[in-house]
Order: C-alpha cells, then structure tokens, then sequence
C-alpha cells in the first residue's frame, strides 16, 4: 500500500511539474475576451482614440506653432533706410558696418526702384497707372535677417546705430505675440497632453476593472487550480494591448482623415504669415510611434493598474471584489 | 499529507472567530467528512488549506509547504497539489467541458497533446466523455458537479478538496457524487470532503470530523479503521495474556498506550460500530 501510494505521488509529481508558458494559448484568450466583451472593448477603443486623437492633434499644433515661428523669423528682416544723396561707397560702408553687427545673419541691398516696384506688386497697383502721378517715396535700403530673435532688441539699437542709417522698419511687435502665442500653446497642449493621459488611464483601468468583475468567477477559477500571476494577467495585457493598437489605428486614420478636411483652411491662414501647415506625412513616423507605443502602454499599464490590486485579494477578501 | 497543529484564526473582513486551536491531521490516502453547521467553521478550514486565508497563530503543513510562512509565489504550486471541487461548480461559461477540463492542465503550460489524453480519460472516468464539446448551461446540474470533478482531478492532485459538492444535488445525484469520490479515493487520492448533510455522511464508511464554533469537537474514524483497530487491540490483548500471564497487569497498560486508540476512542468505537451496524 505505502508502495503503491508512493509511486502515485511520484507519478503525481511528474505530471503536475511545469512546463513553460503557454503563451499562443493565452494569447488567443485575451483576444477572444475582446470580442466576447465587445461593449466595454468599444467603449474604451473610443475613449482611448478620442485621447490619442486629442493628444496628436495637440502634438501637431505644436509643431505647426514652432514651424509658423520659425518662418516668420525667417522673414524677420529689419528694413534699414539709407539717407538719400549719399554715394555708393558710404552705401558700401553702411553694408559692411551692418555685416559687422552680432547676430546679423543676411545683408541685403534694395535699391529705392526695387522696393517701390515690390510694393506696388503687394498692393496689386500697375506701375503704369501711376506713372508720373505719384513719385517714388521710398530711400535706397539693406534687409537684415536677425537670427536669434531673443537678442532682436540689441541688435536693433545697432542697426539704427549705424552711420548713414536713417530710419529703420521692423515687425518685433508681431514676433512678440507669435513667440508669446507659441510659449501659451505649448504650455496649453503639454497640460492637455498630461491631462488626457491620466483620463486615458483611468478610464482604461476601470474598463478592465469591469471586465474583471464580470470575470471573478474565472480568475477564482484560474487561481484554484494554481494559476500563476503571469498566466492570470497575460489574455488581460493583450486584452489591454490590443485595446491600444485598435485605438491608435484609428487615430492615425482620424488625423490624416482631419488634415484632408481642414488642412486648406488651415493653409489660407498659415499663408497670412508666409508660413504653410506641415504636412502629416512628415511626422508620419513620430505620429505612427506616438500613437501606436503610447497605445500600448496606456492599455497594458491600464490593465497592470487594475489586475494588480485584485491578484492581491484572496478568500474572504476576495468576495470584496 | 495535511496536518493542523492548535491553529486559530480570525476573519480579516469583521474580526469573527473562524477557527479556535484546530488540531487535526489527516494521512495521505484518507477519505474525511468535514461536517458541521453553517458558519462552524468549515469553509475556513478548506481555505486555510487552499491557502486562501492566513492564519492568526499554530501550524499547518500541506503536502511539503508551511503554510503559516508560505510565500505568495509559491501559493500556485501548493494548489497544483489540490483538487479543488465547489458546491457552485465556478465552471467557465465560455467554455466547454473539455475546455473547462483542459484549463487545469494548460496552466502548467502541459502540452496539448497530453492535455487530449488526459482529459479524455478524465472525463471517461466521470462518465462525461460524450458530453465534451457541450458547454456547461447544456449540462445537468449532476453533470456540472462532474465537470468540476473532473477538472480537479484532471492534475492528478495528491488531495481533492471538495466544499459542499452535493449542497446544490438531489439525494440520489448527492449519493453518486460521492460514490465518484469513493472511486477516486480508491485510486489514491486523500479526499476531504467538506458537508453538513449528515445522512449522506452516514451512508458511506469514511472518517467523520466535526467542527462547531471554530473547534473540533469529535473525530470518528471509519468503522472499517475501527475494526482493524480494536481488531489489533485484541490481538495484542491475548498475545500479552498468552506469553506472561503475571504480568498482564502492566503491559496491559503499555499495550493501551502504544494503542492508536486511547479509552475513550474505544468505548466510541464500539458505539460507532453498533451505529453504523444499526445504520446499516
């Protein structure tokens, strides 16, 4: 009898000793707890498409503002009068006293002709129409480009500082307001960005937290016959996952969807400024990333969030659940 | 196999008594009736072995593993060794019978292969073998009950724990539930059966403890260890009378000592046995 026992407990042994995780198998079961759950599944693919969508969008009205920023510094140029009558080597003189300067990085000369013609073509007026009627107002000129707009103030009190400069035209007023208008976005979309990260994660942990109520009776199950943590967690992390790729398919889908339908309208207005929308197809690969890994993340770590306190729980306590 | 040294437990959730120094100790092999009222304390005892609850104070030792000092992650692998069957059968809806069998088994990450293999026999052994690819809401409530047996014995435990299998059966299903128990203790597994239907306790040969307020209060063996017990008490008896009649006396009262039995399980027995004999 001893003998007999004891072999049956070898036995016993042999057939309960683990083999590895059965992962393809878990992983089907995660799967076919999204389509089993279908209404919670669509409700947090929603939730978490319309945070991702917000966050992208976000994301490219950043790079927008930095880009319209970056084009109206680049036509950031002081237009420097030279006073009338001088001769062309104190004109010369002007140009190489103007290179001179720190943080000048483009000096260009427009003759009074060229600038009258120039404004006239922005006004839409035919030269000949005016002919004879009104004569040319305007002084010979240099452009500059300012390169770090930071530093625009001093180098401006250079520029007007310069011998034979006599009055200089400048839009520091309005890079002002862009560069204070950048700094609010940014400050606006990174709050959004946080704000809707930790709604993202929320809603997605309390998704899969009643998903698991639903499923008490499988986890009791699974924990009875000696079901690990990593075995119990694994369908709900690709539950969780998936929840995140299916998401974030459809807000790369939204978004190009969203520049197609609004990126003229958004172009008519860039176009004020001399600057254009960037087009999605540049970030494809960061918006691609960004939705896809932060998807993800947000649907496993929703998922760890919530399994982790109820792996916890065991008998009395886990009547609680 | 399971042995319980002066344990006490509260409950965690309202502080209530579950379980006041329980010693018991039940031997690999055995078949025993936990039996009581409700709320005596029963479902404690099953969960301390299940590793479920912590204990306050004592000892318990299942299979290899120190449960008052047993470590979360070891808690699977103590309940590999376990067989768990309950009264409300926590079958997965989903899935079907051979599924809900095959579970046990693909959570040690067992081969599909052998999972086939096994779980055909299992459910050949429970009478299920038709019903594999029907899922639970088309079975019986008896045959539910069998899944669930079925799916603690899938892994070949060393003990089936079962918490009121019959409490939601027929008398004629509870009686074939526990004939099925009977077989599986015959195979040998140490089965604990946890009831408080006292007739159907009575209509099988098998060690009875009960518990009331968290205590044991009584443990009768089988009428079958009784016999084989005052058996060898008799044995004993005459041999010491026949080889030194003069000094009966004393060895008389080593031989009662060495006994499994003390005085006061013997004059039980006879009362058991004229029970059971009555009963039968």
């Amino acid at each position: 009898m001893a003998d007999k026992k004891a072999k049956a407990a070898k036995k016993n042994n042999n057939s309960r000793s683990s083999g590895g995780l059965n992962t393809s198998y878990l992983s089907k079961m995660g799967l076919r707890n999204l389509v089993s759950n279908r209404s919670m599944s669509l409700a947090s693919i929603s939730v978490l498409t319309l945070c991702l969508l917000l966050i992208g969008i976000s994301f490219l009205l950043l790079v927008n503002m930095k880009t319209l920023v970056s084009d109206v510094e680049k036509q950031n140029v002081v237009v420097a009068f030279v006073k009338d009558g001088i001769d062309e080597s104190s004109i010369e003189k002007v140009r190489t006293d103007l290179e001179a300067i720190p943080n000048v990085t483009e000096v260009k000369y427009v003759s009074k002709e060229e600038g009258f013609s120039e404004q006239l073509d922005e006004f839409g007026v035919e030269k000949e129409m005016i002919e004879g009627v009104i004569e040319n107002p305007l002084p010979n000129s240099y452009r500059i480009t300012v390169s770090n707009i930071d530093e625009f103030s001093t180098t401006l009190a250079a520029i007007e500082a310069v011998e034979n400069v006599e009055t200089v035209r400048e839009s520091q007023e309005l890079i002002n307001q862009i560069s204070t208008l950048q700094k609010s976005l940014t400050f606006i979309c990174v709050i959004i960005v946080v704000a809707l990260v930790i709604v993202s994660l929320f809603i997605i942990a309390n998704t899969i937290k009643i998903t698991m109520v639903s499923r008490k009776v499988d986890i009791q199950v699974m924990k009875s016959v000696g079901a690990t943590n990593v075995f119990i967690c694994w369908p709900f992390m690709i539950e969780g996952i998936s929840i995140g790729l299916i998401s974030g398919l459809i807000a790369m889908t939204l978004t190009y969807a969203f520049e197609r339908i609004e990126g003229n309208a958004l172009n008519s207005l860039f176009a004020l400024f001399g600057s254009k929308v960037v087009e999605v197809a540049d970030y494809w690969y960061l918006l691609i990333i960004g939705y896809f890994v932060s998807g993800m993340i947000l649907g496993s770590f929703g998922s760890v969030v919530s399994i982790r306190k109820y792996l916890k729980k065991e008998g009395s306590e886990a009547s609680d659940i | 196999m399971i042995e319980f040294k002066n344990v006490s437990m509260k409950y965690k959730t309202n502080g209530a008594v579950a379980l006041d120094k329980v010693s018991v100790k039940i031997d690999a092999g055995e078949f025993v009736f936990i039996v009581g009222a409700s709320g005596a304390g029963k479902s404690s005892f099953l969960n301390v072995i299940m590793g479920q609850e912590k204990i306050d104070s004592g000892s318990v030792i299942v299979g290899k593993y120190h449960l008052e000092r047993i470590k979360r992650r070891e808690l699977p692998y103590l309940r590999r060794m376990l067989g768990i069957v309950f009264q409300d059968f926590r079958l997965i809806p989903k899935m079907t019978v051979y599924d809900n069998v095959a579970f046990a088994l693909r959570v040690i990450g067992m081969s599909e292969r052998k999972i086939t293999k096994r779980v055909r026999y299992v459910l050949r052994l429970v009478d299920l073998a038709s019903k594999a690819k029907n899922y639970p809401n088309q079975l019986s409530t008896g045959e539910r009950q069998r899944v669930a047996i079925a799916r603690a014995l899938v892994n070949n435990p060393d003990v089936i724990i079962a918490d009121e299998p019959t409490g939601n059966l027929d008398p004629v299903l509870s009686g074939d539930i526990m004939t099925l128990f009977d077989k599986i203790n015959a195979l040998g597994a140490t089965v604990v059966v946890v009831t408080h239907d006292l007739e159907l306790v009575h209509q099988f040969d098998h060690r009875v403890v009960t518990i009331e307020n968290g205590r044991i209060v009584s443990d009768v063996p089988s009428r079958a260890k009784l016999k084989e017990l005052k058996n060898r008490s008799d044995a004993k008896k005459a041999e010491s009378v026949q080889s030194a009649p003069q000094e009966a006396q004393p060895q008389e009262d080593s031989s009662a000592q060495q006994n499994d039995m003390t005085e006061e399980q013997a004059s039980q027995t006879e009362f058991e046995l004229k029970d059971g004999e009555n009963d039968g």
